[in-house]
């Protein structure tokens, strides 16, 4: 079964299938936590089109829009669902648009270009490509069946699509357990597995994405909180009934709301057009991706202390959502990166109230 | 519905672009400030919304048909949506326009009134509210009853045509200013409960039985004022609603006062004079500068969300106080960090630190301490 895409998900009957579908999928309380690329759960994912999502059908996508793909990550982030699913629906699907290339079979995934600039260099070897590079920590890159990125060349940048056989892995994992591989590009390709397209954007496509992803654990993180001070007795009364409990419940709900607004503020402006690189919509993308990055570390330190010893233990499911955060906001960019980068745009937008409202 | 899940509802709703209208007007105010700006018709401060006392501007912005928007035209406004009275809002408090003699009676005596007031009485008080020429203060704190509200005790005494109401009010803004205060007084038998027990009335400051006397407070202005009601006799007609009916009325306002754009703009001509003030950013100033703006463009995206549900039949009052805390904590934020950057002898920012310095404790006092509102939030939020 195929959902048919829709850019209101979650209002109209269509959007309403999408959430149904995926409830189905991912389940109600956490029973898929922690399911991984090629577990059961991803194959029915991917079985149902929901990970090609956001792409256009001639690219190899199921169609929809980027908020429908948005959906489907930020309730994946919520269920616990790990692997490359950021980059797979959101940044690949960048890197395809535009270009002839169409997203492959299999596990998917990308490296995010960096701001300083892209680490791999391509040089035409007959009729394809030499490339040589490394890249640092790539999400899933040893699981992966491929693997998109972005090159250097003389005839300006190229995005390239890598098959599993055209690059090496070391592995690596970031704070929460996630494998970010270290990898070594060193191969020639041929010309039709290269495009000529600038990638610049998919860093703030990527930092939608991983704002969707931190959302999604923000709610988990409030609903395993709220039940835990219900639930919890202490000197003979509900931890709730203590002022002091509600206030920083009062709190952690409220970044959650914040990131809430931000990210769907990012969302309406890229879905009015414009793609990525319309001012407004990088600067709200900009907004998100640091509102995130904050509540982040709000919401894991007041999930954990809520939660006592139980929350820090490695069965009880907190932990999965509050070291993904913990990762998460300062990956592709680290969160002070992003505030100089959304200052900067700010002050060369000229009059900040003007950058804001226009 | 859980409350988390009404909460993602509010602020995850799609909002689409303003529209051509809004635009339209947005600008049309903008361009209006610029040449008042530049005329010299005022001096942008922040917390222009309850210091920035000018019936001359109030009267200009009356003129411009800025006050009372979304009022009938019968009442003489213009029967323009939500988004439109929003966004001229968002316009004044950036550009720190003095709009505290008519902001209390716009903001919400007006919509009281077309809630619960009678024909009469909207008939008799809107228009000039309109107009920007009568203001309105808010009786509602006592020297007893600060944060719990509900312990007012004024009273109302029942007589021929009306009510005598003798007490006292505390923190009444602009008291020694405003034509008539709508006031929380108690009209029940003292085991009522709250619920039942109290009334709003608009009483008339020129009633020889009104004596108001500023208090003078640590920033060296005195708009907080005490009011003492000596039997100050209300008419039937000066009733807003039913006998007993006001504390209902009082709650559904506060989810009007407290999501607005006056919780998190307060500061915002503050923000302005920072980025001016230092046009090289280094990293350090850069980061901070960062941090404010995606907070600020954050509490747009809340308040809009929130504003966009005013009008319906279930107003989001949690989600109206999660705006004014988050809102109210970031206004403090900017001037601690402009103070740590620029310290206070700078000469760009002249006096303006201090100014805004002595006013920033108020900010989450006003209108409900913030921790009042976080306990409200943690409660609901774990209602069944």
């Amino acid at each position: 079964m195929r959902p048919t895409p829709s850019a209101a998900p979650g209002e109209d009957g269509v959007g309403r299938e999408l959430t149904d579908l995926l409830t189905q999928i991912l389940g109600r309380d956490l029973s898929r936590l922690g399911d991984e690329v090629r577990s059961v759960t991803w194959a029915s994912l991917e079985h149902a089109g929901l990970l090609r999502l956001g792409i256009p059908e001639e690219r190899g996508g199921t169609g929809g829009t980027v908020e429908d793909a948005a959906l489907v990550l930020g309730r994946c982030a919520e269920a616990g669902i790990a692997g490359p699913l950021g980059e797979m629906l959101i940044v690949a699907g960048g890197f395809v648009c535009g270009t002839h290339l169409e997203i492959p079979e299999g596990v998917v995934t990308a490296a995010v270009p960096e701001r300083s600039g892209l680490r791999v260099m391509a040089e035409r070897s007959g009729a394809g490509w030499s490339l040589r590079g490394t890249l640092p920590a790539v999400a899933w890159a040893e699981a992966a069946d491929a693997l998109f990125v972005a090159a250097r060349s003389e005839n300006g940048p190229l995005v390239i699509m890598l098959e599993r056989a055209d690059y090496r892995c070391t592995p690596g994992r970031n704070v929460a357990g996630e494998p970010r591989d270290a990898v070594e590009i060193d191969c020639v390709v041929a010309d039709d597995k290269a495009a000529v397209r600038d990638a610049d954007d998919l860093r703030w496509r990527a930092a939608l994405g991983r704002s969707v992803q931190m959302l999604g654990a923000q709610r988990a993180c409030m609903n395993l909180t709220i039940a835990q001070v219900a639930r919890r007795e202490q000197f003979g009364r509900r931890l709730d009934a203590n002022q002091v409990v509600r206030h920083m419940l009062a709190e952690l709900v409220g970044e959650v709301a914040a990131t809430e607004a931000a990210v769907r503020a990012a969302l309406d402006a890229l879905g009015l057009g414009g793609g990525i690189y319309d001012k407004r919509v990088s600067m709200m993308a900009a907004i998100a991706r640091v509102q995130a990055a904050r509540a982040a570390t709000v919401t894991s330190a007041i999930a954990h202390q809520l939660h006592g010893a139980i929350g820090i233990t490695d069965e009880y499911p907190l932990h999965h959502f509050t070291s993904r955060l913990w990762a998460w906001r300062d990956e592709n960019g680290t969160e002070h990166e992003w505030a100089v980068e959304l200052a900067s745009m700010s002050v060369h937008a000229g009059d900040l109230w003007t950058a804001l409202t226009d | 519905m859980s409350v988390p899940d009404q909460l993602r509802d509010v602020f995850s709703a799609r909002l689409g672009r303003e529209s051509q209208e809004v635009r339209a007007e947005r600008l049309r105010i903008r361009a209006f400030l610029d040449d008042s700006l530049a005329d010299g018709r005022f001096e942008p401060k922040s917390d222009s919304w309850l210091s920035g006392y000018s019936p001359a501007f109030s009267r200009l912005l009356g003129e411009q048909g800025w006050i009372g928007m979304t009022w009938p035209a019968e009442f003489g406004g213009r029967g323009a949506a939500p988004d439109l009275r929003y966004a001229v809002v968002e316009e004044l408090l950036a550009a720190g326009a003095p709009v505290a003699a008519h902001w209390f009676a716009d903001r919400q005596v007006g919509p009281s009134l077309l809630r619960h007031g009678t024909a009469d009485q909207q008939r008799r008080l809107l228009p000039g509210i309109a107009a920007g020429r009568t203001y309105f203060c808010i009786g509602m704190s006592e020297p007893e009853s600060g944060s719990d509200l509900g312990s007012v005790r004024t009273r109302a005494r029942r007589v021929a045509g009306g009510w005598l109401v003798s007490g006292s009010k505390i923190w009444t803004s602009h008291a020694d200013r405003a034509h008539y205060m709508l006031s929380l007084v108690r009209t029940g038998a003292a085991e009522d409960a709250t619920a039942v027990a109290l009334t709003q009335v608009i009483i008339d400051m020129g009633d020889p039985g009104v004596v108001v006397r500023p208090i003078k407070t640590l920033d060296g202005q005195a708009h907080f004022c005490e009011v003492f009601l000596d039997d100050v006799m209300v008419g039937d007609d000066m009733l807003l609603g039913e006998p007993g009916c006001g504390w209902p009325q009082v709650l559904s306002e506060l989810t009007f006062e407290r999501s607005g754009p006056e919780r998190f703009l307060t500061t915002f001509p503050l923000i302005r004079e920072f980025v001016a003030a230092l046009p090289e950013l280094d990293e350090g100033r850069a980061d901070d500068l960062g941090r404010l703006i995606s907070r600020l463009g954050t509490l747009r995206a809340m308040s809009g969300r929130v504003n966009a549900r005013l009008a319906t039949d279930a107003p989001p009052g949690l989600a109206a106080a999660l705006v004014k805390d988050a809102g109210t904590r970031f206004e403090q934020d900017t001037v601690q960090i402009v103070r740590r950057w620029l310290g206070p002898d700078n000469p760009a920012l002249g006096a303006t630190l201090e100014y805004v310095l002595a006013h920033a404790p108020n900010f989450t006092l006003r209108g409900g301490t913030n921790e009042i509102l976080r306990n409200i939030i943690g409660k609901e939020v774990l209602a069944p």
